[in-house]
């Protein structure tokens, strides 16, 4: 039985990775400062897992969470570009001082390995597609630029401590629990929740930016995937994608279907710091981690709406 | 060999509850936390907690000397960190009473107690034992524009009902050490924000007035200057002090953010026009309403902490902009808390204090 710490373990897509782990036998501590977070998303499982709130600034609790622990993943942080656009030192603060916090305390702990929640944003605007990790990074928002940071940080401990990372570039990711009520949540929350409560979206720019969405299971697979993988991936960086990429006006059309949806959709103006496109190569991950994206665009929305409808109903009706 | 564990009154308050999690976040030892639940104490914010086998909940009265003395029997605590106290200056003001039962006379309660305590320890417990009183800067009293910062040393010269109440506690506590040899460590700090502040307080109230577009009250002409210590910060210092403080030490703790109330409110609006540009009223800073100045109103706090910077090398993280920052997106992402605790009592407590 490993022992796994997760890092952000409140949050959409730690506590989706809580469960995951706990189902394959595993045991889970996890930290999170419930900024964003909230205990709600480990409701059935809270019992289970070593949780303690606290901040991975704070050293001394993330070097005490890492005690006894076979793998980190490492999701906690100050999501959201936009945000980053408005408060870069806090962006930076977090994401960057929190990640060197992190392996620190793994180094010391000599924790198997840790797995860290990079960002497609690393490729920035670049035209070229599919993305492919050799690409050299182009990162625009101080987000991006905390996220690849905090990947060569994660290399930098493999090639001078021999601490092995996985550092696995996000696109995306969506699912159940992610939280549709901030002014920051991500595209497909904030649609599907608006669309259920009878309200419009508003798509901002001319709605033909597209993205690869990845469901989160795809995400939890991959990290799963990255802890079991060989030495060869250590200190590598690995795109996690559905390989697949959809423009925002078709994904209102096919959310307005899911929902039954009939009003308008609105538009807005374009967002600072916004990338137009993004696609994923999953060639890499597939290689070095065994990797392939088991649920498509459109069952992972399926899910995700009937999850909303369902046990996410609350979040449903907070403006 | 059972694991070791500390004492936290006033522990499901504002500071005591981030102490409280500060303390268990780096799995430091078991906390009994023992609160009397009043209109401040939230058990909302000991959510993540309540089920840690490291943390066990007393509801009680520091005044209950017969609990007390139970509590020091059972658990043998290796220290007791004193938070429980009535705060709101505004509230000693209209009702002195609760300021001395809780803070003079719960304070000296819970001396004679831990002094029984602390007299049969067996000697190796006894020179690691340590009583931990959290108390304010507000005990200096007032200071004009020029006058030099607040130091350990400076004269007491409290003004209120809250600040002579937790004045004579500091006598009581600093007595305790010269008479009886309790190993006691005092602290006073600059005024805390950050999360879970109850919302009487100036910067919650600012935030959730703010955003819902009530008026913001602002006493007097608005220049009254606090020092602003984020409450993280508040509890990293407390740590740093019992674990390293010398017993009969006073230390104050301070952020290094010395602003005037007004300042402050235009910072949150500034804040919410950013994150919040759907408010209701916005620019938020047209809902900034004058209202009568409290009776007595301190003008000026400024503190010096550089002896816990010099001695103990403590300082704090956050910077006010680093703080403030954290601490609007917290409220405005804890919704539920808000409304948890703004329900009740404090509503009709709102309505007498706030006059035009």
């Amino acid at each position: 039985m490993a022992k796994y710490l997760i890092t952000g373990v409140a949050g959409f897509i730690g506590s989706s990775l809580a469960r995951a782990v706990l189902a394959q036998g595993d045991d889970v501590r996890g930290i999170d400062n419930l900024a964003t977070g909230k205990l709600e998303n480990l409701d059935e499982i809270r019992s289970r897992v070593d949780f303690r709130q606290a901040d991975i600034l704070d050293l001394a609790a993330v070097k005490e969470a890492c005690a006894g622990v076979d793998f980190v993943l490492h999701q906690a942080a100050i999501p959201s570009v936009p945000k980053s656009v408005i408060d870069p030192l806090g962006s930076n603060q977090a994401n960057v001082d929190g990640t060197v916090n992190v392996l620190v305390a793994a180094r010391d702990a000599k924790v198997k390995r840790v797995v860290y929640a990079a960002s497609s944003s690393a490729y920035g605007d670049t035209p070229t597609l599919p993305k492919r990790e050799d690409m050299i990074p182009n990162p625009i928002s101080p987000y991006a630029v905390a996220k690849l940071a905090s990947e060569y940080y994660m290399t930098s401990f493999y090639r001078c401590y021999g601490l092995e990372t996985v550092s696995l570039r996000y696109f995306n990711i969506f699912g159940p629990r992610q939280d549709p009520t901030s002014q920051y949540s991500g595209v497909l929350a904030k649609f599907i929740r608006q669309m259920l409560s009878g309200e419009s979206p508003t798509i901002l720019g001319d709605g033909k930016q597209s993205r690869d969405f990845t469901f989160i299971e795809n995400a939890i697979n991959a990290n799963l995937l990255a802890c079991k993988a060989s030495s060869e991936a250590a200190g590598k960086v690995f795109n996690v994608a559905t390989g697949r990429r959809i423009d925002l006006n078709e994904t209102a059309e096919i959310l307005k279907k899911l929902t039954g949806f009939k009003g308008e959709i609105k538009y807005g103006p374009e967002r600072a710091g916004d990338v137009k496109h993004s696609l994923a190569d999953l060639s890499r991950s597939e290689k070095y981690l065994g990797y392939k994206p088991t649920v498509a665009f459109e069952d992972g929305l399926q899910r995700t709406i009937e999850w909303y409808q369902t046990q996410g109903a609350a979040l449903l009706s907070h403006a | 060999m059972p694991k070791e564990s500390i004492l936290v009154t006033g522990g499901a308050g504002f500071i005591g509850s981030n102490f409280v999690l500060q303390w268990l976040g780096r799995a430091k030892s078991q906390v009994v936390n023992f609160d009397k639940l009043t209109y401040a104490g939230n058990l909302g914010n000991l959510a993540s907690v309540l089920s840690n086998r490291d943390h066990k909940f007393i509801q009680g009265d520091i005044g209950d000397r017969k609990l007390v003395a139970s509590i020091l029997k059972e658990h043998r605590p290796s220290a007791i960190v004193h938070f429980a106290a009535e705060s709101h200056v505004d509230r000693s003001i209209h009702g002195p009473d609760d300021f001395v039962k809780t803070n003079v006379n719960g304070t000296f309660s819970l001396l004679e107690e831990s002094r029984s305590y602390f007299t049969e320890l067996p000697p190796d417990e006894k020179a690691t034992f340590r009583f931990l009183h959290v108390s304010t800067d507000e005990v200096y009293g007032s200071l004009s524009p020029s006058d030099p910062a607040f130091c350990e040393t400076t004269a007491y010269a409290p003004n209120s009902p809250y600040s002579a109440s937790k004045a004579a506690s500091d006598h009581l506590v600093r007595a305790y050490f010269h008479t009886y040899g309790l190993p006691v460590l005092t602290t006073n700090c600059s005024n805390n924000y950050g999360p879970y502040q109850f919302p009487e307080k100036l910067i919650p109230l600012v935030i959730l007035n703010a955003r819902t577009g009530k008026p913001i009250p602002v006493y007097g002409d608005g220049k009254n200057v606090r020092d602003w210590l984020y409450v993280e910060d508040h509890c990293d210092a407390i740590q740093t002090v019992l674990a390293k403080g010398r017993p009969g030490e006073t230390y104050n703790i301070g952020g290094k953010n010395e602003k005037q109330n007004l300042e402050i409110v235009h910072t949150i609006c500034a804040i919410l026009d950013e994150l919040q540009p759907n408010d209701p009223v916005v620019p938020h800073s047209k809902l900034i309403s004058f209202v009568t100045d409290r009776p007595g109103h301190d003008r000026r706090y400024a503190i010096d902490a550089r002896k816990i910077e010099r001695e103990l090398g403590w300082k704090p993280r956050e910077t006010f902009e680093s703080g403030i920052r954290k601490t609007v997106e917290w409220y405005l992402a804890h919704d539920e808390w808000t409304r948890e605790v703004t329900s009740g009592a404090y509503r009709q407590w709102m309505a007498t204090q706030y006059s035009q």
